[in-house]
């Protein structure tokens, strides 16, 4: 305890410092993200991670298990399934031996306090805002890594993430939302464009739309800067392959129409629609190709979808629904084919009604989307989601409403002459086309879950524009908001 | 207190007290030393193997003497340095010789217990007489070792414990945790009913009660890793129990399977560290308890050989079964209508099935089924070391163990193997130790499945065919026996089968260890600690079934050529640990300080990679290579996971007058699994303790000498929960996007998440009377948790569900006290009694959850109605109640008049119905009190001792009772005896269990809900030492050869009468041991 050293006292307090400082700057060394998995970061330091980003939203569309869906969300619920059952596109919704009856009974009453349909809107809602999550995630951090992309992509993955955002939310908008004759200012659904826990406060109908709105002309202002000159079929790179199979720049333009229809915005709608058609890529069919022999067989009419989804599971919800192993499968008795199509006599040979239904037996199965290996690998397992078809309906649509019937039925016969029905005559009342819309609607969007946010659209009365037998209940057009997102917003 | 008394008779020349280890290495000198430390490093490497005289010795002049203690007698082994000699050791009569010593040399004269002497060598002055002074005998000897630094215990704020291995050999001689559990009434061993004593399953510890929820709850714990991987890894042992204390061995954090596995031999003394002024110099690691563990040292000796062997018997503990007879059972099922149908047809069928089963019964069938599996373990644990370095800076240690722990199923056992070695160099100022460890196990499984199928097993079969062959099938069935319908219970299997096939089920593990310290004393005060650890470790498992394993009897529609598996998990553990520690210790008159400053920094990974394939027709194809492949559904899976903590701490305590002590810890702890948003966290403790004995007015008497008072408040952390704090994307592996891949992420990390932090209150006392003869330790302690890492519901349009937020707080509270008296302590006759009995408390109140929670509790409810069976009492988390409750709904008994149970709602009506919404909190599952009892008497060289643990005030669902008597299905099990006595047969019958023909299920009632008290005899153990002047004894030349029986679970006496060991028994331990040095 005699000696002192100074030298060794001083070394002892330098020993003291290094520790101390070497706690600083240690922030780094504790990153450990996970190698069993791929974190994030990882994912988003290269062009091909967005795009994987991207597509997962896409196949997620077909597909959401983790949500709990019945059976798939666009690839069955918000098309053949639930939303044809409750546009009244079958008139055996009310049979308990149909697939999934559980679910397409209560929907069929349009009595959303069923548990199971219940549970339906729940995961519906949950899959809707899943999506949205993703795409926020890719919007949010694509800025900061612009550099990593060649060539016109970075445009088409920001210009698609921010498309579909408006597109998930457009559909959130049509489902929970009141009918936008009725829906004024309420407060309707949130417009979510950050990822993160925090609840975004609601916006009534119109701001949503609004927002809608905005997001597609950021979308398309992006898309137009990449190569929109052409839609690609098979391609080397497989991004920029099925220009169709992607929210691409024109189907931006074609949902923009159906955007400001709904919004009641009938130039903007007839705007866009008609830059649809005019941009001549997605001519109507000439002939009638769905009747070909099989391996040519186009029942979906390809060349005229503006935004189809591709997914293998069409075909495994296709014969769930049409082909069950016992019970009845979704079909339409004849005289449902008549109350779409009309009588024989009255109309010529439609070619959607003779070449979209099997007849097994005394009714009619729908085989629209039934479009499997055997077919042309462009055409296989595509669900259209929005056709130029219903652009010359917005057109014809907007026409009628400023009282023009002229250019409306014009428009409508050209729809018309490419299904194999003859013109209607354009001396007919505003009235009368009004109708022949509607009739248009139900033979064209059958399966493909369009007809219900029609009549919603228009806040038709569901018995007279459907036919479908009952008294639909009030509130039959609104989805209830998910009671867990009602509680969190007490 | 019985700790520290014993650690003074235990404490040998390794264990340095603190001021003695630092003069030593001041006075002593070697100038050379510091020139080529590295180069130096690496020939004592070299030289480890080869101890000689390595060091050239200068001329000088032969020093004789002997040492001798105040009373004259001759002092054997006290350590002798010098500067330019190096070390020796005074021989058995105290005398010593020195040679080449130069004149004006000091020398210094060491032996634990003594005062150092120092003496210069004068001219002409070659022979010594040394006289070595006791050191006063009092408690600031006594080191309390944290891991981190050390303290005298005297002036230690916290509550700690101090267990030698001595100690802990007596309690049980093979195992570490076994022995640890039974002596600290702190600690308690979660028990498993269903494992029972599978020497292949590792216990669950929990030390002053449960702070975090259980795992699931949280999402803690969730490993997706195999059992045999993840037990060999840090991180994922501390995620599978979150309750877990910290264990360190010999400075390093470790897993419970290494301590489980080593060797008990190798135990210096463990040090249990249980509130915040112990435990917060770990920081966030530290909200659980720490459990320090040192191994034995090599001291400065002769070579020694030290070699103890170890025989263990088990037997199967069945007592607690009472299952029915062949007959008895025959009868059971008769009345329960087993063999009656209202159809004419099928009853004339069971009634030759009852027919043939009684032609069975009459013609003396009854097999003990429970007999077949059940052996007795005969296992060995073997333990030699070699320790050296006589004379010279060099020390060594040699040791190798093997441990086989045969357990009482047959083809059940647990292998061990470890070598060790450690070499120490001692210069003037460096220390220099380098330990490498290499480990290895093996657990084999039973192939005979579990015992719970031999247990149900029908009496009245048969076990083999009139050949002798064991048969799958245990009857013909209704075809060959020309019976008009099929066996009543089905096809009924014979696991034993399963033992006669080849089968493989077993896991092992590989680990290397190298640890490497550095102690330098810098000055008188300063002292640098510097170490590294490196813990490589490879475990792997396989599983192989057959086709033919009764498992696949059930698989109809299979073809053959898929049926059997093999699993396969290979795994790689690494953890790199660096530390370095600067203390600072000064005595300046009246005042005392020790000041301790650390960084440690801890990487550790493991990854792992399974593979399952199935198809293996017979059981010739029995290796993976060979069978059919993979099924749709399997696919390999690897699971790698990394953490990296970086803390620092800075722990300062102050003494004055060796009396007031007041001690601060600051801890800043950083982990890889907090949110990087919060990557650092603090912690901190307080502490302060008074020696009031040493006070003036504390007039010295006869009745109490020694009063210690001690209380500390601080806050400390638990970092055991998955990574949740990283985004992660995920491959949609199922579909593709026009041949494009997708990818979604995997939920809402979070950012800010936190550590867990516990808030730990303390205070206690150690009094000391009678002139030491009794010695009372108290505490109280309270614990408070928040941080608790839970679900969060958020709203659905975020995208998510939940995700994991710092929600929950429980809180726990209790004490511990011991008490040990010395009722004889007669030195002159060599008889010593030492008794001591200690009690402890600990219970967790839940104080705080998130909805998300009350959400799971609705799911347990849902449990039980639309015919759904709550058959166990499920837990349910409310705030305000013990975690440990059980819930069930309240029985008003077994109606007389009718056999139905009766229940009270909530709102007190009755009603025959259970509903789970009446469920309410019965009584608590925590012991009111749990302790030991422990017994040591020695008389000249009989060692006798015992050590009992008790129980008092807990309840338990008596789950064996619900399911061997009411929910038992007889007719494709046997049950209890208890089903054809004690269940209501006729109006009026005043009984516990409902009727035999009551179908109906019993959901969780308070029927069952026992008083759990029990006494249950852990160990007694024997030994005696042979005296060294036995003619044989010399002619072998051994030096202090024992003889030790210790009987383990000897008896239990309990309130509760439940079936212990369900899936694999219980069993009682006899071991015989021997150990002796040359």
């Amino acid at each position: 305890m005699l000696n002192k050293v100074p030298g060794k006292r001083l070394l002892a307090y330098s020993v003291v410092a290094v520790v101390a400082l070497s706690i600083t700057g240690c922030s780094k060394w504790l990153n450990v993200p996970p190698k069993d998995k791929v974190p994030q970061d990882a994912l988003f330091t290269t062009e091909q991670g967005f795009i994987d980003a991207l597509n997962g939203v896409y196949l997620n569309m077909a597909k959401s298990p983790s949500t709990g869906l019945t059976a798939g969300f666009y690839s069955n619920d918000m098309t053949m399934g639930l939303m044809s059952v409750l546009g009244y596109d079958y008139d055996v919704a009310s049979n308990s031996t149909i697939p999934n009856a559980n679910l397409y009974n209560p929907a069929y009453l349009y009595d959303y306090t069923n548990p199971t349909l219940q549970a339906e809107t729940v995961n519906l809602w949950k899959g809707f805002y899943y999506n949205i999550a993703n795409l926020n995630n890719i919007i949010t951090q694509i800025d900061s890594k612009k550099d990593v992309f060649v060539s016109d992509n970075f445009q088409r993955v920001k210009g698609e993430a921010i498309a579909l955002r408006a597109f998930h939310h457009f559909d959130v908008i049509r489902l929970y939302g009141m009918p936008p004759e009725t829906a004024g200012t309420t407060p309707a659904i949130p417009y979510v464009t950050k990822f993160d826990i925090l609840t975004t406060p609601l916006s009534s109908v119109n701001d949503a739309l609004n927002l809608c709105i905005n997001d597609l002309r950021e979308a398309s202002s992006m898309l137009a800067q990449t190569d929109t000159s052409a839609l690609v079929h098979a391609d080397a790179n497989l991004f920029k392959a099925y220009t169709q199979n992607h929210l691409n720049y024109w189907a931006v333009k074609g949902l923009m129409a159906r955007v400001f229809l709904y919004q009641g915005k009938l130039d903007s709608a007839n705007y866009y629609a008609s830059q649809v058609i005019g941009c001549g890529k997605f001519p109507l069919i000439t002939k009638n190709v769905a009747s070909s022999s099989n391996p040519m067989r186009d029942r979906t009419f390809y060349q005229e979808l503006l935004f189809a989804l591709y997914t293998k599971s069409i075909k495994a919800n296709v014969l769930t629904n049409y082909q069950p192993g016992s019970g009845l499968p979704l079909y339409l008795t004849p005289a449902g084919l008549t109350r779409v199509y009309g009588t024989p006599s009255a109309d010529a040979v439609d070619w959607r009604k003779s070449s979209w239904f099997d007849n097994p037996g005394n009714y009619m199965v729908p085989s629209k989307l039934f479009q499997d290996a055997n077919t042309k690998y462009e055409w296989q397992n595509v669900l259209p989601l929005i056709r130029v078809s219903e652009m010359y309906y917005i057109t014809s649509e907007c026409a009628n409403r400023v009282g023009d019937v002229v250019k409306g039925v014009s428009y409508l016969n050209q729809v018309r002459n490419a299904r194999g029905l003859s013109p209607i005559n354009n001396t007919i009342t505003t009235d009368s086309l009004g109708k022949a819309i509607t009739r248009e609607y139900q033979k064209e969007f059958i399966t493909e879950g369009q007809t219900f946010f029609y009549y919603k659209r228009l806040n038709l009365d569901l018995r007279t524009a459907s036919g479908y037998p009952l008294t639909p209940p009030a509130g039959a057009y609104v989805f209830p908001m998910p009671d867990l997102e009602k509680e969190y917003r007490r | 207190m019985r700790q520290i008394i014993n650690q003074k008779e235990e404490s040998n020349s390794n264990c340095d007290s603190m001021n003695t280890g630092i003069q030593k290495f001041i006075k002593s000198a070697d100038a050379r030393l510091t020139k080529s430390l590295a180069s130096r490093f690496c020939m004592l490497l070299l030289s480890a193997f080869f101890i000689t005289q390595a060091f050239a010795q200068p001329a000088g002049h032969l020093v004789k003497g002997k040492v001798v203690d105040a009373a004259g007698k001759a002092m054997a082994n006290v350590s002798i340095w010098t500067k330019t000699v190096g070390a020796s050791i005074s021989k058995p009569d105290g005398t010593f010789e020195i040679k080449n010593v130069p004149d004006g040399a000091v020398i210094r004269f060491t032996h634990v217990g003594y005062q150092p002497v120092e003496t210069k060598v004068e001219p002409g002055k070659y022979s010594l007489n040394v006289v070595m002074k006791e050191t006063v005998s009092e408690l600031a000897d006594v080191v309390v070792n944290t891991g981190l630094y050390k303290r005298p215990v005297a002036t230690f704020t916290g509550a700690s414990s101090i267990i030698s291995g001595t100690e802990l050999k007596t309690i049980n001689p093979t195992n570490v945790i076994q022995a640890l559990v039974a002596a600290e009434p702190a600690l308690r061993l979660v028990e498993n009913n269903t494992m029972g004593s599978d020497p292949n399953n590792l216990p669950v510890i929990q030390l002053r009660g449960q702070n975090n929820l259980p795992t699931g709850l949280s999402g803690q714990g969730t490993s997706e890793m195999s059992k045999a991987v993840y037990e060999g890894d840090i991180m994922s042992t501390y995620l599978s129990n979150p309750n877990q204390p910290l264990l360190i061995l010999d400075g390093f954090q470790t897993t419970l399977q290494r301590i489980n596995d080593m060797d008990i031999n190798l135990i210096e003394r463990v040090t249990i560290l249980k509130d915040a002024a112990a435990t917060a110099a770990y920081g966030s690691k530290a909200a659980n308890g720490v459990i320090v563990i040192e191994t034995k040292q090599p001291a400065s000796s002769l070579l020694r050989v030290n070699y103890s062997v170890n025989f263990t018997t088990q037997v199967a503990d069945l007592s607690s079964y009472d299952m029915m007879n062949a007959s008895e059972l025959l009868e059971a099922q008769r009345i329960k209508g087993v063999y009656n149908s209202e159809s004419n047809y099928t009853d004339i069928g069971l009634k030759q099935w009852y027919d043939y089963r009684m032609r069975n019964v009459l013609s003396g069938v009854n097999t003990d089924w429970m007999a077949q599996p059940i052996r007795s373990g005969f296992g060995t644990n073997h333990s030699l070391s070699l320790t050296g370095g006589n004379g010279s800076a060099l020390r060594f240690s040699l040791s190798a163990s093997y441990m086989n722990n045969v357990g009482v199923m047959k083809g059940s056992n647990r292998e061990n193997f470890s070598v060790n070695n450690n070499i120490s160099y001692l210069g003037r100022n460096l220390k220099i130790t380098n330990a490498t460890t290499i480990t290895s196990g093996l657990s084999n499984n039973t192939s005979w499945g579990s015992f719970r199928s031999y247990v149900q097993q029908f009496p009245y079969l048969k076990l083999t065919d009139s050949l002798g062959n064991i048969n799958k099938i245990l009857e013909p069935n209704s075809g060959q026996l020309g019976f008009l319908v099929g066996d009543p219970g089905g096809v009924l299997t014979n696991v034993m089968y399963n033992s006669t096939l080849n089968v493989k089920d077993y896991s092992n593990y590989l680990g290397f260890t190298n640890n490497l310290q550095l102690d330098y004393t810098l000055t008188n005060a300063f002292h640098l600690r510097g170490a590294l650890g490196i813990t490589t470790q490879l475990p792997a498992s396989e599983q192989y079934f057959p086709a033919d394993h009764t498992s696949f009897v059930n698989s109809g529609g299979s073809t053959i050529t898929s049926l059997g598996s093999y699993s396969l998990v290979r795994g790689k553990n690494n953890t790199v640990d660096g530390k370095f520690n600067l203390d600072y210790n000064k005595q300046i008159k009246q005042h005392a300080f020790y000041v301790s400053v650390g960084i440690s920094a801890q990487q550790s990974s493991s990854y792992s990679i399974s593979r399952s394939v199935t198809g293996s027709p017979t059981d010739n194809v029995n290796d993976l290579g060979m069978l059919n492949g993979y099924n749709s559904s399997l696919k390999p899976n690897s699971v790698y996971s990394e953490t990296r903590n970086l803390s620092y701490f800075v722990s300062g305590t102050y003494t004055y007058a060796k009396r007031y002590t007041v001690e601060g810890t600051y801890n800043q702890s950083g982990s890889s699994q907090f949110g990087t948003n919060n990557r650092t966290a603090p912690f901190w403790s307080m502490g302060a303790s008074w020696l009031a004995d040493r006070e003036h007015f504390f007039k010295p008497n006869k009745v109490i000498s020694g009063l210690r008072f001690f209380a500390n408040l601080g806050l400390t952390g638990n970092q055991n929960f998955g990574p949740y704090t990283y985004p992660v994307y995920q491959y949609n592996m199922t579909d593709d996007n026009r041949l494009q891949l997708g990818s979604l992420v995997n939920g809402y990390a979070n950012p800010n998440l936190k550590w867990q932090q516990t808030k730990k209150y303390s205070f206690g006392s150690t009094m000391s009377f009678l002139k030491g003869k009794l010695n009372v330790s108290g505490s109280f302690f309270l614990d408070q948790t928040d941080n608790l890492i839970l679900p969060l519901s958020v709203a659905p349009s975020t995208g998510f569900v939940s995700y994991s937020d710092n929600l929950g707080s429980t809180e726990s509270r209790g004490y511990e006290m011991s008490i040990g008296a010395n009722i004889i302590r007669n030195s002159a006759k060599n008889i010593f009694w030492n008794i001591s009995v200690n009690a402890g408390h600990a219970s967790t109140i839940i104080k705080s959850l998130s909805p998300a929670v009350e959400a799971i509790n609705k799911s347990y409810d849902l449990v039980g109605t639309d015919g759904k069976a709550q058959t166990k009492a499920l837990p349910r988390y409310q705030v305000g109640q013990s975690m440990s409750t059980i819930w069930a709904v309240r029985s008003l008994g077994i109606d007389p008049a009718n056999g139905y149970e009766m229940f009270q709602k909530l709102d007190g009506s009755k009603t025959y119905v259970w509903d789970a919404n009446d469920k309410q909190p019965i009584k608590d599952g925590n012991a009111f009190l749990k302790g030991s009892l422990m017994s040591n008497f020695t008389y000249k060289a009989f060692t006798l001792n015992l050590a009992m643990g008790y129980q008092l005030g807990a309840y338990t669902y008596n789950q064996t009772l619900v399911d061997k008597i009411e929910n038992v299905n007889i007719l494709v099990n046997n049950a209890s005896v208890r089903v054809l006595n004690d269940r209501w047969k006729q109006p009026g019958d005043m009984v516990m269990f409902k009727a035999l023909t009551d179908g109906s299920i019993t959901n969780a009632t308070s029927r069952f809900v026992q008083q759990n008290n029990f006494l249950d005899a852990s160990s007694i153990s024997f030994a005696y030492n042979f005296p060294r002047n036995l003619s044989w004894v010399r002619k072998l030349h051994l030096s202090t050869p024992r003889i030790a029986i210790t009987q383990n679970n000897v008896f239990r006496i309990g309130t509760i009468k439940m079936e212990r060991g369900t899936g694999y028994p219980f069993a009682r331990s006899f071991s015989f041991g021997l150990s002796t040095n040359f």
